[in-house]
């Protein structure tokens, strides 16, 4: 086997390096390639690739033969015109070049099979075709080759950056002169930069711009406080109790956070500029660009940060999911798909700076916003008594989406939420007006946060009894909806159906009471969960406009007492599952599982065992008549 | 048949493991008629109530007949002091024009401390107009601005305030 030891155009290497697909080689840096020396293998027998590059080294010491090949010869078949015929006589430029520099031979990259395979051949029939190789298009280049011994035309693909181009009469892939570097940038004029994005450059706006250091540098954003005042469209309860309000009122925007944002047009991008959270009566302060760029914009995030900044983990937030119309059941994950955000409602900058004044209409879906209120209300509330913050909860609601319930600590956008509280979106019932069903879900979260839910939960009907755990979790909620309102009335709309009653009256219908406890039924007795919702309210002194949370107060201390944390629970009382059957408040397969469960009895004990007033406890449980619980033989640990 | 009414009646409803949800409806409607309607059709359309057995109370039914259609067996105002848990009506309609409006049944439960407006509605064969969604906010907006993704596989330098 003969070698031949031919001195190639740098550009010519690269080519044949950005064919190889190894990226490295594609670097805008690697476009200053030092000659190098490439194998030519001029007898017809196969090449030995395990044998390429180690021996190159040696032979690149020993000046090689330079005389021409004996069995340099044009094939018989060519048909190679004549002035294109190459000079087998002097083979092109074999010359080993004193500035070869050696240590690129080592490099794998460089010696990839595309570098031994094709071997090239100085002269060759190629119809026109040299060994110089010509550019095809401007990413191709067309070469003569041999490939196992046979003359043969060769096109190599020159990948970006890289265009083919004929430099010293070789063609070769060199760097696009109209390419650049991903991230490059540099000033256009005094108010414009451009930056390469994707192999081109793109143009955006930057104020006083500046080469410094190679790069494109802009002035700071100028910014200028603005002011106004940001509502939303809603709807209450009739004056009839039957349904919505026919019109809708403008409410404030409670404490949401507004964010003012540069839009940058290259990278499709909002970048924060300032934020700010409103107050209660929906005023707010905020910096914005002096000159706003098209696409800034300021948003209303219905979120609240624990800080109240930017940059602080979630304390609550409503939930935008990207599912699709219909019930989103239990066993599906939640709430998937790239479109899936917290709520957010945005306006223009310009438009923000002209009119800084504004209402959020129905029509944008501001029923997301009464969630958001009254999530906020109930966090407000029971933070107010606690001091200190329940759990980060993300409350869900998707217009046309109903939820299958299912409630799982969960990860959104780089934010950890130990709760999740789902609100119905039909469309037809428009249940996010109903400050009574938003305080009572924001209720289960004060549970989940500072108590122990007893983990029996699903469908259950007004009216109906319900085991012990589910009318404590369900009472609960509906009573602190109830005193979190300052409202004895419980009022929602479902499938076409509006309902309401007062917790107060412990009755439905016509002074005929509801399904009340007894006292021969024991503690653990089936319960009505709004005898539960009754017993709070009734134990709250209500006559008082100013004292609804010194109740309150009291509560959350049981609540989150070691007496109603630490299982198992005094009473004992354990967890069941059932079936409804329709609205028969009728149950079939009822388990037992055995499991320990908290419900009011131990609720109650943990009050008084606080020392709550036991006159108070009495009164509202009636316990010679209604619900035994015996004030005076608490069970306290 | 269409089914009009939305609210579940699924007679079983497992239990297990499931999570907190609001008090269903103690009274529930449903109105069914036939899915296409022809000029000059005589038509039955029925109405479903289902209630809680608390809620045994008088229940106030209200029909609301549109232009096109006539009402030829039933009544357009009715109480029902029957208690029972289910109750079934047929309102036969005669259709002398393919009526644009809607035939409405409302049924009035009521006392003074609760509440029940329960509304049904038959469309003549019409789909439940569904409100569009809102519009959606950019979707690459993000609360803090971030695209990690974007950002570092492509190495663009967004324009950040400095």
């Amino acid at each position: 086997m003969r070698r031949w030891i031919v001195r190639l155009v740098p550009f010519a290497l690269a080519a044949l390096a950005a064919c190889s697909g190894d990226p490295t080689a594609m670097d805008a840096e690697d476009s200053i390639l030092p000659d190098a020396a490439i194998v030519l293998d001029l007898a017809p027998a196969p090449p030995d690739l395990t044998d390429l590059a180690p021996p190159l080294l040696p032979d690149l010491a020993t000046p090689p033969d330079r005389s021409p090949p004996s069995d340099l010869t044009p094939p018989e078949d060519s048909t190679l015109s004549p002035d294109l015929a190459p000079d087998l006589a002097t083979p092109p430029d074999l010359a080993i070049p004193p500035d070869l520099i050696l240590p690129d031979l080592a490099r794998p990259d460089l010696l990839l099979p595309d570098l031994a395979t094709p071997d090239l051949v100085p002269l060759g029939p190629c119809g026109g075709v040299s060994i110089n190789g010509q550019c095809l298009s401007a990413t191709q280049i067309q070469i003569c080759a041999t490939v196992n011994g046979a003359p043969q035309v060769q096109t190599i693909t020159c990948t970006a950056p890289y265009v083919c181009q004929v430099q010293s009469g070789a063609a070769g892939c060199v760097p696009d002169p109209n390419s650049c570097t991903q991230g490059a940038t540099a000033c256009v004029n005094g108010s414009t930069e451009k930056v390469c994005v994707n192999n081109t450059w793109q143009q955006r706006a930057c104020a006083m711009c500046t080469d410094t250091g190679g790069a494109a540098s802009c002035a700071p954003i100028q910014l200028q406080p603005i002011s106004g005042v940001i509502s939303y469209e809603m709807r209450a309860i009739n004056q009839q109790m039957n349904d919505w309000t026919s019109i809708t009122t403008k409410a404030p925007v409670n404490e949401a956070l507004v964010v003012s944002y540069s839009f940058d047009s290259i990278t499709s991008t909002y970048s924060p500029l300032d934020s700010t959270v409103v107050s209660s009566t929906g005023g707010y302060t905020i910096k914005v660009p002096v000159s706003p760029g098209t696409g800034d914009i300021v948003a209303v995030w219905a979120l609240r940060t624990q800080s109240g900044g930017l940059n602080s983990p979630i304390t609550f937030a409503v939930g935008l999911p990207d599912v699709p119309d219909g019930t989103w059941q239990v066993a599906r994950p939640i709430p998937g798909g790239p479109n899936a955000n917290y709520w957010v409602w945005t306006q223009a900058t310009s438009g923000v700076i002209s009119t800084p004044t504004f209402t959020i209409p129905e029509s944008a879906a501001s029923g997301a916003l009464r969630v958001f209120d009254e999530l906020r209300l109930v966090h407000d509330s029971i933070g107010a008594i606690t001091g200190k913050a329940g759990l980060p909860v993300i409350a869900w609601l998707r217009y046309n989406t109903l939820w299958d319930f299912y409630q799982q600590p969960i990860s959104f956008r780089n934010d950890n939420f130990a709760s999740q509280l789902f609100f119905g979106g039909s469309q037809q019932d428009e249940r996010w007006w109903s400050d009574a069903v938003n305080a009572h879900e924001s209720s289960h979260w004060v549970m989940a946060s500072y108590g122990h839910p007893p983990g029996e939960g699903g469908t259950h009907i007004v009216a109906c009894t319900s085991f012990p755990g589910l009318a404590w979790s369900e009472g609960w909620a509906t009573g602190m909806s109830s005193l979190t309102r300052r409202s004895p009335y419980y009022y929602d709309k479902q499938g076409g159906t509006f309902f309401w009653f007062d917790i107060s009256q412990r009755h439905y219908w016509n002074n005929a009471p509801w399904t009340a406890p007894t006292p021969g039924g024991g503690l653990l007795q089936m319960m009505d969960e709004n005898e539960i919702s009754a017993i709070l309210w009734a134990m709250a002194d209500t006559s008082n406009p100013n004292d609804y949370l010194t109740p309150n107060s009291a509560y959350l201390g049981a609540l989150s007492s070691m007496r109603l944390n630490s299982s198992p629970f005094a009473r004992g009382y354990t967890r069941h599952t059932w079936n409804p059957v329709g609205s028969t408040c009728q149950d079939t397969n009822i388990v037992d599982t055995g499991q320990s469960a908290p419900m009011l009895a131990d609720f109650l004990d943990a009050l008084v065992c606080n020392g709550f007033a036991t006159a108070r406890v009495d009164a509202a449980v009636q316990p010679t008549t209604r619900y035994p619980y015996p004030s005076a033989s608490p069970l306290c640990h | 048949m269409s089914r009009v009414t939305l609210l579940c009646c699924a007679l079983f409803v497992s239990t297990a493991f499931a999570q907190p949800r609001s008090a269903e409806s103690p009274l529930t409607t449903n109105l069914r008629g036939p899915d296409v309607v022809h000029k000059g059709d005589v038509i039955n359309v029925q109405l479903d109530l289902m209630r809680s057995p608390q809620f045994a109370g008088p229940l106030i039914v209200h029909l609301a007949v549109p232009q096109g259609a006539q009402l030829v067996v039933g009544t357009i105002d009715e109480t029902i002091t029957d208690g029972s848990m289910v109750q079934t009506r047929v309102y036969r309609l005669r259709i002398s024009e393919v009526p644009k409006g809607d035939l409405i049944v409302t049924v009035d439960l009521r006392s003074e401390h609760y509440g029940a407006l329960a509304t049904a509605v038959y469309r003549f064969g019409r789909p439940e107009p569904k409100r569009p969604q809102p519009i959606a906010p950019p979707a690459n907006l993000r609360l803090r601005g971030e695209l990690p993704d974007q950002r570092s596989s492509q190495g663009v330098p967004s324009r950040s305030p400095r």
